[in-house]
């Protein structure tokens, strides 16, 4: 584990990545991707407004767990810079977003549980890999 | 038994023991099912029945299995990184694991409880929270005693 400055490094890039990718997020659900398939999250009627707040609050305290379990593995992740990034958010679209869809299709949740996974994979996968690859730098 | 590849053994370990965790949390439905508590068996029925516990027994094992593997191996690839020694390594990658894939989403699920108050919330918040606990801590144990056992 890296020292303090990059626990502190972490944390920044995790919050606005996180933020990034909630906003991303966001998006597709104001899109109507989930109104593609439901008109509900699975299963229970909830307004917009309600869900944007949820997105964004759960979407920067995700990030900023990630941006430190981020900054705790760098030296392990493969590739270097932006296309690390890329690769753990990858790794953490499998562990987190992936397992809790599998969980919801177990469920009988498909509605929720597709979009849920291709939206998820652009905010996190992508979005979020690239930004927190970007703006983390890990101290020298 | 040997396998030198890290892995390979991450997957074999990961598949064994993601396969280990699912019976302890599936069998630990059954005493819950009996209190009542709003777990996942809970879910399914009033009372415990033998029928509902074997085809989740048929899920649970195949499913965490396949989850457990591609754990193992991206354990076998941070292996250096996670700190304490042998068996230990496997417990701490246990619990991150739980953190990251179930307690973070059981806090997401309690959010929308707050935001909502809808009972279902309430009890994904619990059952997520309690398969982090009863099925990826222990799975973490049995990825670290076959990790290195496997040597």
């Amino acid at each position: 584990m890296r020292g303090g400055n990059s626990m502190k490094n972490s944390i920044i890039a995790g919050t606005i990545a996180g933020f990034v990718s909630s906003v991303v997020m966001a998006v597709f659900e104001i899109g109507g991707l989930y109104k593609l398939f439901s008109t509900t999250l699975a299963g229970i009627p909830i307004n917009i407004q309600t869900m944007l707040l949820y997105t964004i609050i759960y979407g920067v305290i995700s990030g900023i767990i990630w941006g430190v379990f981020y900054a705790f593995f760098y030296d392990y992740i493969p590739s270097k810079g932006v296309k690390k990034g890329l690769i753990y958010g990858i790794i953490i679209w499998i562990i987190s977003p992936i397992h809790n869809a599998g969980a919801g299709v177990m469920y009988g949740y498909f509605s929720w549980a597709i979009p849920y996974a291709i939206a998820t994979f652009f905010s996190i996968g992508i979005v979020y890999g690239i930004v927190l690859g970007y703006l983390y730098k890990p101290p020298k | 038994m040997k396998i030198s590849n890290p892995l390979t053994r991450g997957f074999y370990a990961g598949l064994l023991a993601g396969m280990v965790g699912g019976l302890i949390y599936i069998l630990c439905t059954i005493p819950e099912s009996i209190l009542g508590l709003p777990g996942q068996l809970a879910e399914n029925l009033e009372i415990f029945e033998f029928n509902v516990f074997m085809s989740m027994l048929g899920y649970s094992l195949p499913a965490n299995g396949m989850w457990g593997s591609i754990y193992g191996i991206v354990y076998s690839r941070f292996y250096n990184g996670v700190p304490g020694k042998g068996i230990k390594k496997g417990f701490v990658w246990g619990c991150i694991i739980a953190f990251i894939s179930n307690i973070l989403i059981a806090f997401g699920n309690f959010l929308l409880f707050l935001f909502t108050g809808t009972e279902l919330h309430f009890r994904l918040t619990y059952s997520w929270f309690e398969t982090g606990l009863v099925m990826w801590v222990p799975y973490g144990i049995f990825l670290g005693i076959f990790y290195e056992r496997w040597k």
